[in-house]
This record gives C-alpha cells, sequence and structure tokens, in this order.
C-alpha cells in the first residue's frame, strides 16, 4: 500500500515534542492521589517512583530539590497525595509526573518524620532497654544541661538543695529550643561526655533539662543529632524536657526519662532527710540488738548465781557480772559519741542500759499476758474460752475476756 | 576502725556495711565481745554518714568552657536577676552553696 500523496510525515521526535507539548498544557496542575511503588533514590538525589491504584500506574519523578525539602523518606506502600504536571520523556516515549509536592496521606508530614526517625533509631538499638545504664544511688557531681535563665533550671536547682546538697552542680547553660536548639544540645552532651572521659570532670549523671511547652518547641529532642549524643555520651543522661503527652526521641533513647525537670531530680537524688531518718532509725536498732544481747548474758549469769553449785567458784561469776558493766559501759560511751540531734536520744537511752527494764522491750511493741493466777500466758493451751486475762503494756494493763483460743500453724 | 569525721565516706559501701553489721548482731549468734565491737564499728559509720549529710552544702558551678590548659573551666553560678524576683527570700540561701 503506497503512502498517500500529500500527507506530512512527522519524525519520532517531532511527534514526541508535539505530544509533550499537549500533555504539557493539558495536565500542567494535577492533583492526584495513589500508592507508591518501586521507590528508587538515584545518585544523583531525584527520585523515581510509580504511583499506582489496583487499575492503572504513572511513572512518577521527584527531582533533587523536591526530595531533599521532604522531611520524611518516601518509601513503597506509601499512600500519597501529589501535585505535579505530566510530561513526557522523549528518550524512552514514556509519560510521566514531574512531582512538585508531595503530601503523606492521612498523617502530617513532621509526624511521619518523627515516626520513621524513631523506627530508623529502634533499628539501630537505640532504645534498648538492655543498654541503659543505671543512675549512680549516692550521685556526688551531676551536670544540668538547661536554659540559664529558665524555669527549669530554677526547680531543678532548688530540689536539689533540699534534697541533695551533697552533690556538686554543674551548669551547663544551653539553647534548648528554637533555632540551633538541637546541634547546641547535642553539643554541650558531647563536651561533657568528653571531660568526663578524660576524668577532668567525673560526673554521676546529666540532665538534660526544659521547661513544658508546645509540641512544636520540643522539636529539638527529636533530632538525629541529639538522639546520637545521648546514644554516645559516657555519662548516663536523664531526660526532662517537659513534655506528658509526647515522647520526644531524646526521651526514648536517655538512660531516664522524666516529665518534668523536677521529677528528673526526684528520680536522681535520694532524699538527705529520709536518709538521715534511716540513719537514726539504723542507730536505734544497733543499739537495740546490743542491749538485747547484754539482757540474755545478764540474765544467763543471774541464773548461774542463783543455782547453789555455781554458788562456790563466786569470783568466776563476779567476773562475769563486771565484764558486762564494762561492755555496758562501752555502749554507754559509744552511743554518747553520736553527733548531732540523735545524741540525747541515744544517751538517755544508754542510761536505761543498767536497767535493762522489761518495759523497754515492751516498748517496742512486745506485750505480756497472763492469767488470773498471775502465770505467763506462753501457748493457746493455757487458757480456757471464757478466762480472764490481763495483758501488760509499758502505759498500763488491759483485762480481756478469751472468746476462743485454737492454735494456728506457725507461719514462716 | 575510728575515722575522723571529715572523711568522706562513700554512702554506698557505708549502707551495705551497715546493713551487714545489723543481720549479724540482730540475728544474735555473735559473741558479746563482737557485738559490742560490730555496734561500735555501725555507729561510727552512722556518725560519718550523717555528718556528710547534716553538713553537706550544695556547690553550684557554671561550666563556662575550657581553660587554656584544657581544664574545665568552672566559675561560682549566679542566678539571673528574673529568677531572683520569682522567689526573692529562698533563693539567696540556696545560691550561696
Amino acid at each position: 500500500m503506497p503512502i498517500p500523496e500529500g500527507v506530512r510525515i512527522a519524525t519520532v521526535s517531532a511527534l514526541t515534542t508535539a505530544v509533550k507539548a499537549r500533555l504539557e498544557e493539558h495536565f500542567a496542575v494535577v492533583w492526584v492521589t495513589g500508592e507508591a511503588s518501586n521507590v528508587v533514590k538515584a545518585s544523583s538525589g531525584h527520585v523515581y517512583f510509580t504511583l499506582k491504584d489496583s487499575q492503572a500506574q504513572i511513572k512518577c519523578v521527584m527531582f533533587r530539590g523536591i526530595a531533599l525539602r521532604l522531611r520524611f523518606d518516601l518509601k513503597d506502600g506509601m499512600a500519597v497525595v501529589l501535585r505535579g504536571q505530566i510530561t513526557v520523556y522523549p528518550p524512552k516515549g514514556d509519560y510521566q509526573f514531574i512531582v512538585e509536592e508531595l503530601h503523606p496521606k492521612g498523617v502530617g508530614a513532621a509526624e511521619l518524620a518523627l515516626r520513621q526517625l524513631k523506627e530508623k533509631l529502634f533499628a539501630k538499638g537505640y532504645f534498648d532497654p538492655k543498654r541503659k545504664r543505671p543512675i549512680p544511688k549516692y550521685p556526688r557531681r551531676v551536670a544540668l544541661i538547661a536554659s540559664a535563665t529558665g524555669a527549669a533550671i530554677r526547680d531543678m536547682l532548688e530540689l536539689l538543695a533540699q534534697r541533695w546538697p551533697v552533690a556538686q552542680v554543674v551548669v551547663r547553660p544551653s539553647r534548648v529550643q528554637g533555632e540551633g536548639a538541637a546541634a547546641d544540645v547535642a553539643q554541650n552532651l558531647r563536651f561533657l561526655s568528653s571531660l568526663h572521659e578524660k576524668r577532668t570532670l567525673p560526673l554521676c549523671a546529666i540532665v538534660v533539662g526544659r521547661g513544658g511547652g508546645s509540641a512544636e518547641d520540643l522539636w529539638a529532642f527529636n533530632e538525629e543529632i541529639v538522639a546520637d549524643a545521648i546514644f554516645e555520651c559516657a555519662v548516663p543522661v536523664i531526660s526532662a524536657v517537659g513534655h506528658e503527652i509526647d515522647v520526644s526521641v531524646a526521651d526514648l533513647v536517655a538512660d531516664k526519662r522524666a516529665e518534668t525537670p523536677s521529677a528528673a531530680i526526684t528520680l536522681l537524688t535520694p532524699d538527705r532527710r529520709e536518709m538521715m531518718a534511716g540513719l537514726r532509725d539504723i542507730d536505734a536498732r544497733l543499739r537495740d540488738g546490743c542491749v538485747q544481747r547484754l539482757r540474755v548474758a545478764r540474765q544467763r549469769v543471774d541464773q548461774l548465781a542463783d543455782r547453789p553449785a555455781f554458788r562456790k567458784p563466786l569470783d568466776r561469776i563476779r567476773a562475769a557480772e563486771q565484764k558486762l558493766d564494762d561492755l555496758a559501759g562501752r555502749l554507754h560511751r559509744t552511743a554518747q559519741r553520736f553527733v548531732g540531734n540523735c545524741r540525747e536520744r541515744l544517751a538517755a537511752t544508754a542510761e536505761q542500759l543498767d536497767a535493762l527494764s522489761p518495759l523497754n522491750i515492751l516498748k517496742r511493741g512486745y506485750s505480756l499476758t497472763r492469767r488470773g493466777d498471775g502465770t505467763v500466758v506462753r501457748a493457746v493451751a493455757d487458757v480456757v474460752p471464757g478466762e480472764v486475762i490481763s495483758t501488760r503494756l509499758p502505759d498500763g494493763e488491759i483485762l480481756s475476756k478469751v472468746v476462743s483460743a485454737s492454735e494456728s500453724p506457725v507461719v514462716g | 576502725m575510728t575515722l575522723a569525721p571529715d572523711t568522706p565516706v562513700k554512702f554506698e559501701t557505708a549502707l551495705a556495711e551497715l546493713d551487714r553489721i545489723l543481720r549479724e548482731l540482730e540475728d544474735g549468734t555473735t559473741t558479746l565481745e563482737d557485738a559490742l565491737a560490730r555496734y561500735e564499728r555501725g555507729v561510727a559509720l552512722v556518725r560519718q554518714c550523717y555528718g556528710q549529710l547534716q553538713g553537706a552544702e550544695q556547690k553550684i558551678r557554671l561550666l563556662a568552657g575550657l581553660t587554656d590548659d584544657g581544664k574545665p573551666d568552672l566559675k561560682p553560678f549566679e542566678h539571673t536577676a528574673s529568677v531572683e524576683k520569682a522567689k526573692p527570700a529562698r533563693r539567696g540561701a540556696n545560691a550561696e552553696g
């Protein structure tokens, strides 16, 4: 079949150019939605992918400038909304979509970026509970990274003064929100970590603190450079960035997370007053233990002295008695040497040592129960229901009637 | 056995030792002499820890950077005026440290 006369025969290039011009004219601004697949990041920085739904697909390209501005990574399977234009790529004869805007569908770009960073750091083991370091229980020196003028530093210093003045506090001022905050926080963490490693400023813990604020203000603590600095820090880090609702990346990487700067200090330090009360209690237990031993020993000596058979070597018993008196004196003197507001209490108790009254034992919560004839009740079988018994307490006596008496298995 | 009152004692070790002493003392298996010796040791430890807690005065330092010879440059830390205004009564006492 001959070619008809007079037809205009175009070259491939000419035709393609014509098609391209038409398409570009008609599809200059297009919004389209679909699922991204076959996402490829080329070394040029351009991103190529296919946008598809169940029946069709379009080749898409996102040039480097646009791709770099994207806060999150485009991934296969992601539902997206695109704005762009249709064009033709002449060398292949493909028509394709040039992406000018790319939005994740159903979720904000910032949120998606954060989610992706969390996934990435999780995969790198940054959040692994096994690598969380314990915070020393009685810290000697702690560092605070915070704004030098904010409420966070004031709250932390106040609480430290109240709870744990034992520790030296090193304040390292830092921007914690706004432009450059992430870089500043990261740099300060690395600086403190390096001083610790060189042993020129050994630290027990670092608190990164910030007062409350909006989720946007929190952004510095969601940046990868901060996460890296916490992860690589040679000192345990407590993150206290003051946002109860959103858990920041810094919170997840830190060895401990506190909801507020004050909470961080509570978590980091023991309470001095509680510890002092605990020490007074230990002191009382030490004394009670000793008093008890002395009492038992003295009873033994008394019993021995009562037996006629032992009366003979009386000097041995006298010697034993004297030794007990010496030990009681030692206890008394040791107790008296204790400082502070314990002193009077201790001395008063030490004076009672010689008496070793059973009332002292009653004061510790024990009681003594007797029957009507004065015999001591030592077992359930000693009493019968209906019987009246009397219980001796340090400040008086209780009379009671036995309702029932049954043996129970001994616990422990 | 007797320690100078101003020797800084490690609370961790002191409290662990006190715990051990208490257990030995309270289970009553030691001799009377040992019990007294443990008691004296215990009281010395308690006294030391207590003294340190009672006498503690916080040191607050501002880490300004590094000195010329590469040491941490620690300066006294002063609270800013805005903080002073917020809590005038309590601040002064705490910040002196």
